[in-house]
């Protein structure tokens, strides 16, 4: 499977007790390199990371999912990755279609590959994401950076390891998704949208969450 | 007035007195100093002789000299407001940096293939 690609799986996490036993009981039958990033959970998810074969990273303060993501970007790049796969710990993304994001890395087409949940499958998206907030974040998308795809705030991703060595993922929070996705038409990169499955549970943004992503991302750029 | 006039007046020295200590401790810089201690002096000038603030006002076009010195506060407030802003921006960035770092130079390898087991 992994085609002597180094291929690394980075999941942050952050008081997933109830969900990280079954995505690590999955993910590690099928990849070697997992790297789960520790948000300062004060509930058991670090002993429970500990009994598994991957490599646990400890953020002694809550930095949030987008400083997590980093964090294990840095710890892939610093390992000698030639594919980063970003995945979740509440189990909303099957393990099963990481391949079909990584799969056209590995040909050589693509520098970076998005899981899109508007394509062919269908995801059972709540009302309100479709037909509110997803509008809104292509908008938003839309304005402040001129990108367009069909999944505004995709966070199942995976990039080569000179696209994560451009991009930089600078918003501690939520608003890495937006990011990410500017910086891979800033750069240039070869993208990709796939299909993807998503399992709503408890995932995701609200309306107040998409309003906090909008706000860092007008200070960031004022900020910076 | 008078009275209004004393506590203005005591809380300056206090100001001033508490920017001074500053200074000397180098918690702030001498620039910093300035700005703060001409502003101090601004508002006593204004409680005191605010028939001054009202000459300074007219050269900017503003009747009143209150209403020039609201101006200048909102400017001077929103101004500290941003500066504040992107202190913490630097600050948060900082904070995630050493979270980082540490993150990575205690990293906990438990996989299969690490000779370090």
């Amino acid at each position: 499977m992994e085609n002597n690609k180094k291929i690394f799986i980075i999941i942050p996490a952050w008081n997933e007790e109830k969900n990280i036993s079954s995505v690590l009981d999955e993910l590690t039958t099928q990849y070697e390199n997992i790297v789960v990033i520790n948000d300062s959970s004060t509930d058991k998810t670090s002993e429970i990371v500990k009994k598994y074969p991957v490599v646990l990273l400890e953020h002694i303060i809550n930095r949030d999912q987008g400083a997590s993501l980093q964090t294990g970007n840095d710890y892939a790049l610093k390992n000698g990755a030639d594919i980063i796969v970003h995945f979740d710990a509440d189990g909303q993304f099957l393990v099963n279609e990481i391949k079909d994001l990584i799969n056209p890395i590995m040909n050589g087409d693509y520098d970076i590959v998005f899981g899109s949940r508007f394509m062919e499958k269908q995801s059972e998206i709540p009302w309100s994401k479709k037909n509110i907030i997803f509008p809104l974040a292509r908008i938003v998308n839309k304005i402040m950076f001129g990108i367009k795809t069909t999944d505004p705030q995709s966070g199942f991703r995976a990039m080569t390891r000179e696209s994560a060595e451009k991009i930089k993922i600078e918003h501690d929070r939520k608003a890495h998704c937006s990011e990410i996705l500017h910086k891979a038409f800033k750069y240039k990169l070869k993208i990709k949208e796939v299909p993807m499955t998503v399992i709503y549970n408890r995932f995701g943004q609200n309306f107040s969450g998409g309003i906090t992503i909008v706000k860092d991302l007008i200070i960031k750029k004022i900020f910076r | 007035m008078t009275i209004l006039k004393i506590i203005i007046t005591i809380f300056l020295v206090f100001a001033v007195l508490n920017l001074i200590k500053q200074l000397k401790k180098s918690r702030i810089s001498r620039a910093g100093f300035l700005f703060w201690f001409l502003i101090w002096v601004a508002v006593g000038i204004v409680f005191w002789r605010p028939e001054l603030a009202t000459q300074i006002a007219n050269q900017f076009g503003i009747g009143r000299g209150a209403d020039f010195v609201i101006y200048i506060s909102i400017i001077v407030i929103f101004y500290q407001i941003f500066r504040i802003y992107s202190r913490i921006e630097k600050i948060d960035t900082n904070i995630t940096k050493i979270t980082r770092k540490i993150a990575i130079n205690n990293a906990q390898d438990k996989r299969e293939n690490n000779i370090n087991n």
